[in-house]
């Protein structure tokens, strides 16, 4: 994919690298003379763009036209509202993508201003950091749907609820599915009549809350 | 008619008073509160502190009622983002925006308003004054 990135903070250039490991066309443009100073020793020299990305002419001189997705990762939320617009009206670049520094601008990325994924990473971190916090012995293997989905991993300890009941009979909460229960090491394939054991790794896809009930049935 | 000038530059007091004067209802909005020292001592209009992305600060300034917006802050973008928003999320009639950077005036067109700044003009007046022998004499007192 050919990838344009607007902004070099420390999250654009992590960005920028991962992409590029992937093989992807990256090209990152930023302005300021002492954050690129530092871009300069992690990324290669053809990927960086040294202008303001909100001028036209830059844009156009970045190759707009033909990436198939912007990334507007400023540290100025005006500028990622405004890049995401222009890139979709001017350029109809088919993927934007709007970092939000302040969660209080959260509301105005959306689709009338052309942003089609906002990442509001407060948010996110702040998510993180309450689940870590709340949910002991669950670790989360992988966020789905912008983190409103979790794969989770949860070692069942000795005197759960769970223990000695089949999945049928279990009060599972609604958004959630048990996806594999790897028991002495073997992968085992759950089906309803299914009973768990203490020492069983039960592998969960759900929402926040569905873990949060998961979490009275798998521990001890 | 109900206005909300975003912006309390020089600009924007200077607007605000003229438009208080003529018996508008004008609410000005501005991040800082210092701001508002550049408004004169009798203006009649009212004043909202606040960032004006933020999800409430345009309610505040009771933009759903609002028959005109004119956004001039320092910024380019944010003038035409934020008249963009008046016109298109809260249905205000009449926007405009401020240009300070004459290039940045394409930008800010881009987003279907109407924008307004006097530095290109200006340039290219200036331009005249120092390089036209008529339009030099005629500038002289």
């Amino acid at each position: 994919m050919n990838i344009l990135i607007a902004g070099g903070g420390a999250t654009a250039a992590q960005l920028a690298a991962q992409l590029l490991a992937r093989e992807h066309t990256v090209t990152l443009v930023e302005h300021r003379s002492d954050v690129l100073a530092l871009l300069h020793q992690e990324l290669p020299t053809e990927v960086i763009y040294e202008d303001s990305a909100t001028d036209l002419h830059v844009l156009e001189e970045t190759g707009i036209r033909k990436v198939d997705v912007m990334v507007a990762c400023t540290s100025n939320d005006t500028d990622n509202l405004v890049l995401c617009y222009l890139a979709r009206t001017l350029y109809h670049v088919p993927r934007t993508i709007g970092r939000i520094n302040n969660p209080r601008h959260a509301w105005l990325f959306n689709e009338k201003l052309h942003v089609d994924v906002a990442l509001n990473e407060a948010d996110i971190l702040a998510h993180l950091i309450s689940e870590e916090m709340s949910l002991g012995n669950m670790l989360t293997l992988l966020k789905l749907q912008r983190g409103k989905f979790s794969l989770i991993e949860t070692t069942v300890p000795p005197g759960a609820p769970a223990v000695g009941r089949a999945i049928k009979d279990l009060p599972l909460p609604e958004q959630c599915v048990i996806a594999g229960i790897i028991r002495q090491g073997q992968m085992l394939v759950p089906r309803g009549i299914t009973v768990f054991e203490a020492g069983d790794e039960v592998l969960t896809i759900t929402d926040a809350p569905g873990a949060e009930e998961l979490y009275k049935l798998f521990s001890g | 008619m109900k206005i909300i000038i975003v912006g309390c530059g020089r600009v924007g007091a200077n607007l605000a008073d003229q438009l208080a004067r003529q018996g508008h209802l004008v609410i000005v909005v501005d991040q800082q509160v210092a701001a508002f020292d550049a408004l004169p001592l009798d203006f009649h209009g009212r004043t909202v502190v606040g960032d004006v992305l933020a999800g409430n600060v345009l309610h505040r300034a009771e933009i759903e009622s609002a028959d005109a917006l004119a956004a001039v802050t320092a910024s380019d973008s944010l003038n035409a983002l934020v008249a963009h928003i008046a016109r298109t999320e809260y249905g205000v009639r009449r926007v405009a925006a401020r240009n300070c950077d004459p290039r940045q005036r394409l930008l800010q067109e881009t987003f279907d308003i109407a924008v307004v700044g006097g530095a290109a003009w200006e340039g290219q007046r200036l331009e005249q004054i120092l390089t036209d022998q008529a339009a030099g004499q005629e500038a002289q007192p």
